[in-house]
């Protein structure tokens, strides 16, 4: 493994952190014992027998054993593990320019627009037709221009409010969309809740 | 001014790092200073999902994001919240480099 220069942080401590990465580790121990035992027996018989030659004997004996045994095991683990993380909102924000570029005129004047006008730019996802993949009702499929509308209530996570989000990594989704998030909005952790969103772009 | 060597602060020079945060946020970047409760990070790409071939979060600074593994847009950043920042080894910042933006 390549060392590496820790300039700041205690990686015991990080290890942890990444709670949304996991690792895999088994270990097993194969443990065996073994015993011996002695046992030992004794017997005794006897016999007599008559002139005229026949005898017969008998016998008996006992015997009586013990054991003993001791057992070992041992045993070994590792662990591999992938992780991930969803990054910032600070970081998702700053990349809209990124993508904005791959944009045409029109569609950057729109968002340039959008932000003087003080709406909210934030991402969303969908599926590959364009259509909400993180629940929702139906709704025109994603393209630069469409413009999705709700009635309310105005709350997170709830219906007839629309959605959007600043990780957008945390979300199912296909396709990625920029878009713009009108009027009054409501915020919960990452999510954003709107009555009108505005598709900008996509992010690709 | 002359740029004699003995002058230059070592604060000024660029570094290729690797910094995680409380937000579990693992960025790659170039700092010129990892002092503070903010560092701003140039070029920052996000590592949205490392793979088992990575071995952790610090195989990630020592050498770089595999094939598996999906990596943000490059992004001018201040990064708040910092646990750890860690330099990185000339093959993991070309691996960084390297690494399509994906999903």
């Amino acid at each position: 493994m390549v060392e590496v220069n820790i300039i700041r942080g205690e990686p015991a401590k990080l290890v942890s952190l990444f709670g949304s990465g996991y690792g895999d580790g088994y270990d097993y121990g194969d443990g065996y014992d073994y015993g011996s035992g002695s046992g030992y027996g004794s017997g005794y018989g006897s016999g007599y027998g008559s002139g005229y030659g026949s005898g017969y004997g008998y016998g008996s004996g006992y015997g009586s054993g013990y054991g003993y045994g001791s057992g070992y095991g041992y045993g070994f683990g590792y662990g591999s593990g992938y992780g991930y993380g969803s990054g910032d909102e600070t970081y998702w924000k700053a990349t809209i320019p990124y993508f904005a570029a791959k944009w045409s005129d029109d569609q950057r004047t729109k968002l340039e627009a959008a932000e003087a006008a003080g709406a909210t730019i934030a991402f969303w996802l969908s599926t590959e037709n364009g259509l909400a993949s993180n629940g929702g009702g139906p709704i025109e499929p994603a393209a630069p221009g469409v413009i999705h509308t709700s009635i309310g209530p105005l709350a997170c996570c709830r219906i007839g409010t629309l959605h959007a989000t600043l990780l957008p990594p945390k979300w199912k989704g296909d396709r990625w969309w920029i878009v713009a998030c009108w009027g009054e909005i409501v915020r919960e952790d990452d999510k954003i809740g709107c009555l009108k969103r505005e598709i900008l772009g996509e992010a690709e | 001014m002359i740029n004699h060597p003995n002058r230059s602060k070592t604060d000024d020079k660029e570094r290729a790092v690797v910094v995680t945060t409380e937000h579990r946020g693992v960025f790659f970047g170039y700092a010129t200073n990892t002092d503070g409760d903010v560092i701003k990070l140039r070029a920052a790409r996000n590592c949205v999902y490392w793979s088992h071939g990575v071995r952790g979060f610090m195989g990630l600074a020592a050498t770089g994001p595999d094939k598996a593994s999906k990596i943000g847009p490059a992004a001018d950043i201040e990064v708040r919240k910092i646990t750890s920042i860690i330099e990185c080894t000339p093959e993991a910042i070309a691996a960084w480099e390297s690494a399509p933006w994906s999903k």
